[in-house]
């Protein structure tokens, strides 16, 4: 019954990165001892009341929505189950028959391929920019980006909302200073995905910056001062030096918000509602709609369709960022 | 690694054994030949309601139903009733959960709307005898209904009338109210268009047209005033290629082409209230909030019957009162039902909360039009009707907001908007 602990070849032979996972993989593997069985019985028993409801709330309606994308359950099946049948990947044939499935897809897709690079690009930009420059008032930045992530999503969606009012918004009243007609962003195909865009940008590059700003603080003086010696400018020091060092931090913040953007759902639903004309409907959006409209099977394929997107993003960018060393 | 493994054989066996429990203790216990659309009326006991009832209100918790069910526990010195308000936006869900678990209070408002289907997720009793159809406005009666067999009382009606701004519409020339029928009205709004500027330096648009969400209720109508319909239930077969629907469409196309309402997903009422819009269409509560909020406006203002071509048509919403099929008590719910849809009680209830009373009965007693402004309501009502009562409608109606947006924007033309519907909806079916 011995457990792999062994750490992958990616660890063993960086020694800037001895993170929390590599110091809790040694302890593991030192569990041989007499007192082992007594530690994993009260670990079992600590652990418990979170299993317990990881199994309620999360693995059982996981499982079960599993199940129900491969049934034909609508909401009238809730109460006479018996008449629900085993209907294969029927369901997933008639998912991407829709077309309104497409869009979502791709709204999605538009959203996290522009949105999550300029994220963490801006994320960067400023940390790297609090912790040369602004020295004296990095406080004040870190508050003021960081203060969009923890926000309720749905009273920054409302207060966007108000500003890019058409007729009263406060974007529209600056436009019209300098003799800009502006458009009624969010019922017009062209700007209501691209404001969501620039509004999550500008929402979640706080998590980037703060995350960035602590690598930026780990990197040690010496190493910095060995490259100026050999002579390297201060592009370089920061693509040679700096930028290698980050990239565990750049890998974690890419990771966590692209799956926070595969999920994009709050901005389209207290905004638009998914339109104008579908164009802000997002995957997550459209599995809810189907969910409300007592469709349990398509709702549940779309969600299990997301997750199989989750878990691909999720790997390449373990590729990407990792394979370069 | 083996420790996850077993474990995770013993989960799944856990699970598949509580999937079967929870189908068989949700499966057992239903006669085969009850169910929805088949039910025989709710028996009603005699003599006086007893015990506990629960009940939920929808919307903001409201005092004036609490007061209704003290004068209930008066009459009724042996029953208790307790009311939870559930918020509009959580109902739905709320509704369905507590239906799939069979763990429902004895009665609820419902929307008239989710009427068909929780009805067929075999929720609700079939209405008792003893509750007369004929004492309710025939409209707000159908909302109850599901393959025929009524499952609940109506209790709040809900319609739209046309509101319009006397200060605007007479620098256009017109006197009173703008035409009654759609041909004229549709020319008022044209010459009301025509002042903006000038003589209405405020005014953007004729008129306002609900955009994407919920703007079937507004054309659905029009559809029933030409004398058509988008569904044929003897058949069972949509109908959105007929030339009624044709007629529909290219009205409601008519309106933002010429100019005379928006296209962008601006707030009417506070458009109607700054004086950018002179007409828009609107449930009964705008009136009272108009009277609350802008009483500057108070005079500026009427309310008329919806135009309309052949004959007159509008929509009938609102809340029905349904009892459980697992109410613990259901004696006792149907008599709190049946007193809460008495003329006095519906009166009452609807002078405070600003929403209609669905029987003829209660507006007389009420004397409800004794302002002016509920005329037009009351007209309205007589000749409303709900949409049709399956239980696909909110995706039919998902798919007509959406296809009724292409053709406002100017991105799909009749004929493509009546092929599409009637695929999207042939596809979207009706339900079990």
């Amino acid at each position: 019954m011995s457990t792999k602990t062994l750490p992958d070849r990616g660890d063993t032979h960086k020694q800037s990165t001895a993170g929390p996972e590599r110091s809790a993989g040694r302890r593991n593997s030192g569990l041989r001892s007499p007192a082992r069985g007594r530690q994993a019985r009260a670990a079992w028993i600590l652990a418990a009341p979170f299993l317990a409801l990881f199994a309620v709330f999360m693995l059982v309606p996981v499982v079960w929505s599993l199940l129900m994308s491969l049934t034909d359950t609508k909401s009238a099946d809730l109460r006479t189950p018996l008449n629900v049948s085993f209907t294969g990947i029927d369901t997933y044939v008639r998912l991407f028959q829709d077309d309104q499935f497409f869009t979502a897809l791709r709204n999605t897709g538009v959203f996290v391929l522009v949105a999550l690079p300029l994220t963490l690009a801006a994320g960067l930009a400023a940390a790297v920019a609090l912790d040369r420059g602004i020295r004296r008032f990095r406080a004040v930045f870190r508050v003021g980006f960081y203060l969009p992530v923890i926000t309720s999503i749905v009273a920054v969606a409302v207060v966007w909302k108000t500003l890019l009012e058409p007729r009263a918004g406060l974007v529209n009243l600056v436009l019209g200073w300098f003799g800009i007609d502006g458009p009624a962003w969010l019922a017009d195909t062209r700007f209501a995905l691209p404001v969501m865009i620039v509004m999550a940008v500008w929402r979640n590059l706080g998590t980037v910056m703060i995350i960035m700003l602590a690598g930026l603080q780990s990197v040690p003086q010496s190493l910095m001062e060995a490259a100026e010696l050999d002579g390297a400018g201060p592009w370089q020091r920061f693509w040679r030096v700096t930028f290698p060092l980050l990239r565990p931090a750049l890998l974690l913040t890419a990771v966590t918000t692209g799956i926070g953007y595969l999920q994009f759902f709050d901005e389209p639903f207290v905004m638009t509602g998914g339109g104008p004309l579908d164009s802000t409907l997002s995957a997550t959006l459209y599995a809810y709609n189907q969910f409300g409209n007592g469709n349990y099977d398509m709702a549940s394929a779309a969600s299990y369709v997301i997750f199989v997107l989750i878990v691909a993003l999720t790997v390449l960018q373990f590729r990407v960022l990792r394979s370069v060393d | 690694m083996r420790i996850s493994t077993r474990h995770a054989v013993r989960t799944v066996q856990v699970l598949s054994v509580t999937v079967t429990a929870a189908l068989v203790a949700t499966g057992c216990g239903r006669s085969e030949d009850s169910g929805p659309g088949n039910d025989a009326p709710a028996k009603l006991g005699a003599g006086k309601a007893k015990g506990t009832v629960v009940m939920w209100s929808l919307g903001d918790p409201d005092d004036n139903l609490k007061n209704l069910a003290k004068k209930f526990e008066q009459e009724n010195p042996d029953a208790t009733v307790k009311i939870t308000a559930v918020p509009w936006s959580a109902a739905h869900d709320k509704l369905t959960t507590a239906v799939a678990g069979g763990n429902t209070p004895d009665l609820s408002m419902v929307g008239s709307t989710w009427m068909p289907e929780m009805a067929a997720m075999n929720a609700f009793q079939a209405t008792p005898s003893s509750i007369k159809s004929s004492d309710f406005y025939p409209g707000q009666w159908d909302t109850t209904k599901y393959k025929d067999t009524s499952y609940g009382v109506p209790f709040s009606a809900d319609t739209t009338v046309v509101y319009y701004r006397t200060d605007i519409i007479e620098k256009a020339g017109i006197k009173g109210a703008p035409a009654a029928d759609r041909e004229g009205y549709l020319k008022d709004l044209k010459a009301i268009q025509a002042t903006a500027g000038k003589k209405n330096p405020k005014l953007r648009h004729a008129t306002g047209l609900v955009m994407g969400f919920n703007s079937w209720i507004f054309w659905l109508p029009m559809v029933w005033q030409q004398g058509g319909d988008i569904y044929d239930a003897k058949t069972g077969e949509f109908t959105f290629e007929t030339p009624e629907v044709a007629k529909a469409l290219e009205y409601w196309a008519s309106v933002p082409k010429q100019g005379l309402a928006p296209t962008d997903r601006s707030d009417n009422v506070q458009g109607f209230r700054d004086g950018l819009l002179a007409t828009y269409q609107e449930a009964a509560w705008a009136g009272g909030s108009f009277h609350k909020d802008a009483p500057e406006l108070d005079g500026k203002w009427k309310t008329m019957p919806v135009p309309y071509t052949k004959q007159p048509a509008g929509f009938a919403g609102g809340t029905d009162l349904a009892v459980f099929k697992d109410a613990k008590n259901p004696d006792a719910a149907w008599k709190f039902a049946q007193f809460l849809t008495e003329p006095a009680n519906l009166a009452a209830y609807a002078k405070v909360t600003g929403s209609l009373p669905p029987a003829p009965r209660a507006w007389t007693e009420g004397k409800l039009t004794e302002d002016e402004n509920m005329k037009a309501f009351e007209e309205q009502l007589k000749v409303s009707r709900p949409q049709p009562a399956i239980t696909t409608w909110q995706q039919i109606a998902d798919a007509i907001d959406g296809e009724l947006e292409k053709l406002a924007l100017g991105k799909a033309t009749v004929a493509e908007v009546q092929k599409a519907l009637q695929s999207k909806a042939t596809s979207i079916g009706t339900g079990r």
